[in-house]
């Protein structure tokens, strides 16, 4: 791609997610830059694609459990019961309670 | 030679049954576990039994972890399998998916189809809550790409191995998934305006 002086649109909507997540190098940013300042579409479709980068998944307020205390004390309750009966006998994080 | 030292010497206080070291671990992470599980699996009820089996799992077994990679990356490991079970126990079906949302709307030179326009987004449209909503609708291998991504010092190739994928696997699966939310989101985001 950096051997062209021009990127197509596809080009352009292609890179997107590698520009923004910081992972283009530094010549294809340029390219990028470059179809971006010619190209009113892909500058608006950029526009949007970073909004949602900045947004989607991103961790929110409500993303903790209410009654969290109580969830940590019944964990350590569970733990603590099971360390004292299975002391030194690490179980299989994923095949537990099959 | 361990790369993450300090975790592996927490996982051996509380392999240990050091409390305080255990609830530390749990104070530490559970915030963004639960929110992870909570977009995961869409009920708070559910996520949080996803968190306390991923927890206690991930506490009970903690004597095996080696120290290769973070112990946050180990436990959103243990989380992962967790939320895996209550898909299926809930009946679920994994939708998978690998299309690009884009392909067709290229002409062969390169150009986007004549008849594609883009109109700015209404500055006032509740954006967050839009993409939120469009995250729903993603198929669960992209969705889950974009959250744990989104959690924060978590590099690529850090989530590309919890996700078993490679690098370039995961840069893709990511690229889609938001161009998807994106394509989304331009419909509610016209609807509302
Ligand atoms: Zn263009």
């Amino acid at each position: 791609m950096s051997s062209r002086i021009l990127l197509s649109c596809r080009e352009s909507y292609q890179v997107l997610s590698d520009y923004l997540d910081g992972e283009l190098g530094a010549v294809d940013r340029l390219w990028l830059r470059g179809h971006l300042m010619m190209c009113g579409k892909c500058r608006t479709y950029f526009e949007q694609f970073r909004r949602v980068h900045q947004l989607a998944g991103r961790p929110q307020p409500e993303d903790l459990p209410a009654d969290f205390e109580e969830v940590m004390a019944e964990v350590l309750r569970r733990w603590k019961d099971h360390d004292s009966q299975f002391l030194k006998k690490p179980a299989d994080p994923w095949d537990e309670e099959r | 030679m361990s790369a993450h030292p300090a975790d592996l010497e927490t996982a051996r206080r509380i392999a240990a049954g050091d409390e305080e070291a255990a609830a530390g671990f749990f104070r530490e992470l559970s915030g963004e576990m639960f929110g992870y599980a909570r977009k995961m699996l869409g009920d708070p009820s559910a996520a949080e039994d996803a968190l306390q089996e991923a927890m206690l799992g991930a506490l009970r077994s903690i004597g095996r972890y080696d120290g290769r990679v973070s112990l946050r990356s180990w436990a959103f490991g243990v989380l992962r399998h967790k939320i895996t079970d209550a898909h299926r126990k809930r009946g679920r079906d994994f939708v998978f998916s690998s299309d690009d949302p884009e392909a067709e709307r290229f002409q062969a030179d390169g150009h986007w189809n004549k008849d594609v326009t883009f109109q700015p987004w209404d500055e006032n449209a509740e954006l967050m809550e839009i993409v939120r909503r469009c995250m729903e609708d993603l198929p669960h291998n992209q969705r889950e790409a974009l959250v744990l991504r989104a959690l924060e010092g978590l590099s690529t190739r850090e989530a590309a191995g919890l996700l078993e994928l490679s690098e370039d696997n995961l840069r893709q699966v990511l690229h889609r998934a938001r161009a998807s939310v994106r394509r989304c989101a331009d419909q509610k985001a016209g609807d509302a305006a």
